[in-house]
């Protein structure tokens, strides 16, 4: 009990501590109740010969405790099993290694692999003499410190060899628990970003709840942007983007953990991206949080490759929390690829876990509640003032109605130029949004607070699984019957019940499609994409944004100039989507363009490349938030090959019967030749 | 089938290199030093690294716990607690906007920061005075923090006692 109380009394000193300097001169000054008296201490320099005995005490008793086979040294050391196979019968092969790549978080030279040995090498550093407190294993480990002193019982003065001193100073680590004043752990999902094609998936981080500060007052002052955030993000080091995409997969990039105040983040997502963010407030103990920001001050210190699939922001967002208690098994419960949604779902899944759900409206969604209950000549004056600040405000309209106008109407210039009006203050939209600012501030008068309900149902756990994979059978005019087997790693497409996802979007990762002939049991891929985007932005006087999508991969192709050959394939498109009734009808246009490849095609002038533009249109419509359908039609032109147009028309109409299971209506008509399609989808 | 794998990989590169061309274009100025918006979001580095940054959660710079905030720079390590003018500098534009409406989640952090009595008041002074902390959108982001200050020192009645 006594021996945990260290580090606490170091919380309770960050929570007096005071979140503004008093200096006329804000540079960052220390904090003036801080540190322990012990801070006085010189670091040990020499070594001690009664703490090295007393340390190898330890390692026996370590070793009889078996404390390198504890679930908790294994996750202070993101220890797992290595290799891919764990057969039943010989159990794992290969044993045990880090995923931490740097070098800073092993103090054994094979620790990296040894649990063991850096067990060891941790209880015999913590009696090491350093050069200077922040250089001691203690201060360089205090996660491990806080559970080692505790699982062994140690007497730090012992261990140190210096009388009286019941806790290292460790004035870096201090410093940083200082800055932080954790009192509780908040998990952000930054959700879907359509408009950059890589952050369809969505983003997690943390957020770090400061203690609100003690000011006597009956409502404690909680203010969420002077938080600080944890994010951990790869370091980029090339600008050129070939070799960026082969090391993002490849793990060539390092990812590291940063702190920044979260202000920068909510300016980043929520204004300048138009993301909300929804906030998970973690349940934690005063112990597991101290244990938490302990480790992740270890973290800070060293970096793990970084895999866009697979080890990613999210998967050690999952792996920093799991060390706050290892009973909580979250990293088990990930799929691979790993998306963020699923880091979500995997903390709401442990029982009593997340203890509040909040919600940080865009500035999109701030704009949208602002203007929701304008009238005509309202919103009439929000446009005019964007084109001229200087517009007459009309008579018909009261002030508090000229008011409303004037603050829309800064909104949607940051919503329009946020990064010009920062980053170029002479440009014609900084100074349009100033002229609106001049004037609003004019006119006096305070406005009122937005009151924006929470959109429960968009929450990210709410939707359907991430993965999906689906049975049908079909059957065609002249072709056989056949059985499709689909499969899609991730994540949302138009049709998949709306809950927890953007309506109007798709984002999918490796959907593929094989086919079987029920008669000859044939068996061909039909079609498969690496990345499949459409973005479907529906266009109203505030919003002039296109409607793009994208599609790499490769797909069968059946007419006279390949029949039935599989071509790699590029579709790219742009256009425009109208939208009605809350969204809930759809309609959109694009024109496409695209290039397949083949070595069987007979394409342009000879070459087997088909090169095609066109065309198409469709009509989504949404019954209900589970029924939904989709009819479009495309036809592309190919100039100077064989084959002169190619079109297509669909119909599909999904209906998801329970929360992960849905049944998929297909009709498709090409060269006059319909085909049926009817199965089963399923949502993991 | 493996050639087209080959093939399905080079036309993703070739799509990415693509978005390469159109967003590449450098901010000079902006990232040398400072710990706005500006340097801290959009960075110096060309256009496409940011988007892509962005987009795979990466970020720019090698610091990890050693990222601080002082007064207009991000160079000074050490202490790393958010003080009134660093806050006004990184959220000048949001800051600009509560100001002008004499309220918001700014408003209340600033007043928060500083040590004032009551955010309702601060905002209806800030609100009176926007044209002494915004001469123009050419003010500096340090002469806005620094006018800020001023203003709220100003006026006695605020009781900023944290500046």
């Amino acid at each position: 009990m006594v021996q945990r109380l260290g580090l606490l009394a170091l919380f309770a000193a960050a929570a007096l501590a005071d979140v503004a300097p008093a200096a006329a001169d804000t540079e960052v000054a220390p904090s003036r109740e801080q540190p322990a008296p012990e801070a006085a201490l010189a670091a040990p320099i020499t070594s001690d010969a009664g703490a090295a005995e007393y340390a190898e005490a330890l390692v026996a008793a370590a070793h009889r405790a078996k404390l390198h086979r504890a679930e908790q040294w294994l996750r202070l050391g993101h220890f797992q099993q290595r290799g891919w196979s764990n057969l039943w019968f010989v159990g794992h092969l290969f044993g045990k290694a880090s995923e931490a790549d740097g070098e800073a978080l092993f103090l054994a030279p094979n620790g990296a692999t040894s649990p063991r040995a850096e067990l060891d090498a941790t209880l015999r550093a913590f009696a090491q003499p350093a050069e200077s407190w922040d250089e001691h294993a203690m201060c360089r480990f205090p996660a491990r410190l806080l559970w080692l002193r505790r699982a062994l019982d140690i007497d730090i003065a012992r261990l140190l060899g210096q009388a009286g001193v019941s806790e290292p100073p460790c004035p870096g680590f201090s410093e940083f628990v200082t800055a932080l004043r954790p009192e509780a752990v908040v998990v952000v999902f930054s959700s879907y970003y359509m408009s950059k094609a890589a952050s369809a998936f969505g983003h997690t981080f943390f957020r770090i709840e400061k203690r609100a500060k003690d000011s006597g007052a009956a409502q404690p002052e909680r203010r969420e942007l002077l938080d600080m955030g944890i994010d951990y993000s790869a370091d980029v080091t090339t600008s050129n983007a070939m070799l960026y995409a082969i090391w993002g997969m490849t793990g060539g990039f390092r990812g590291s953990f940063r702190k920044l105040p979260y202000y920068y983040k909510v300016r980043e997502y929520n204004d300048y991206e138009s993301r909300d963010l929804w906030e998970y407030r973690l349940n934690l103990s005063d112990e597991q949080l101290a244990l938490f920001v302990a480790h992740l001050w270890e973290l800070g210190h060293t970096y793990f490759d970084y895999f866009y699939l697979t080890e990613n922001c999210s998967y050690h967002i999952l792996g920093a929390i799991e060390v706050a208690n290892p009973e909580w098994d979250l990293l088990a419960k990930l799929k691979t690829p790993v998306v963020p949604v699923d880091t979500i779902v995997a903390l709401t899944e442990v029982p009593d876990l997340v203890a509040e759900v909040s919600y940080r409206p865009s500035l999109m969604t701030q704009f949208r509640a602002r203007t929701a209950h304008m009238s005509g000549p309202q919103l009439d004056l929000v446009e005019a003032l964007v084109d001229d600040p200087e517009a007459a405000l009309p008579a018909s309209l009261s002030a508090a109605q000229h008011i409303e106008a004037l603050d829309a109407a800064a909104d949607l210039m940051d919503i329009e130029h946020g990064k010009q009006i920062i980053l170029e203050p002479e440009s014609e939209p900084a100074q349009t949004k100033f002229r609106i600012l001049v004037r609003r501030a004019s006119m006096g008068a305070t406005s009122a607070a937005l009151e924006i309900a929470k959109p429960h149902h968009l929450r990210p756990e709410r939707g359907h699984g991430s993965r999906r994979v689906g049975l049908a059978a079909g059957v065609g005019d002249d072709a056989d019957p056949y059985l499709a087997l689909s499969f899609r790693a991730n994540l949302h497409d138009l049709l998949d019940p709306v809950a927890g996802y953007p309506e109007l979007s798709q984002m999918e990762f490796l959907p593929l499609e094989v086919r079987s002939s029920l008669d000859d049991a044939e068996v061909w891929l039909e079609r498969i994409s690496l990345l499949r985007i459409t973005h479907l932005n529906p266009v109203d006087r505030f919003n002039r944004r296109m409607t793009w999508k994208l599609d790499m991969g490769a797909r069968r192709i059946r007419d006279a100039a390949c029949e039935g050959c599989l071509a790699a394939s590029f579709v790219a498109g742009g256009g425009a989507t109208y939208a009605w009734l809350d969204q809930r009808v759809a309609a959109f246009a694009t024109v496409d363009g695209q290039v397949s490849w083949s070595p069987d095609l007979d394409g342009v002038r000879g070459a087997p490349v088909r090169v095609g533009v066109g065309p198409q249109a469709g009509l989504r419509l949404r019954w209900h938030p589970r029924l939904v359908s989709l009819l479009s039609a495309h036809i592309a032109w190919l100039p100077e090959q064989p084959v002169t147009t190619e079109w297509a028309a669909n119909a599909q109409l999904r209906w998801a019967v329970g929360r992960s299971i849905a049944l998929d209506f297909s009709f498709e008509w090409t060269r006059g030749e319909p085909t049926g399609q009817a199965g089963m989808m399923f949502y993991y | 089938m493996k050639l087209a794998i080959v093939i399905l990989s080079v036309v993703f590169t070739a799509a990415l290199a693509g978005a390469s061309a159109q967003d590449a274009r450098a901010d000079g100025h902006y990232g040398a030093a400072g710990c706005g918006l500006g340097s801290i979001i959009f960075g110096s580095q060309p256009g496409f690294v940011q988007v892509l940054a962005a987009t795979t959660n990466g970020s720019f710079g090698s610091q990890t716990f050693g990222i601080t905030f002082g007064t207009s720079n991000c160079s000074a390590s050490g202490e790393g607690m958010i003080s009134t003018r660093s806050f006004v500098e990184s959220n000048r534009e949001v800051l600009a906007k509560d100001i002008a409406r004499g309220s918001g989640e700014t408003i209340a952090t600033l007043t928060t920061l500083a040590g004032c009595a009551d955010s309702g008041e601060v905002g209806v002074t800030l609100q009176q005075r926007f044209g002494d902390i915004f001469p123009s959108t050419a003010a500096s982001d340090r002469d806005v923090s620094q006018n800020v200050v001023t203003v709220l020192q100003g006026q006695r009645e605020l009781s900023c006692n944290a500046l």
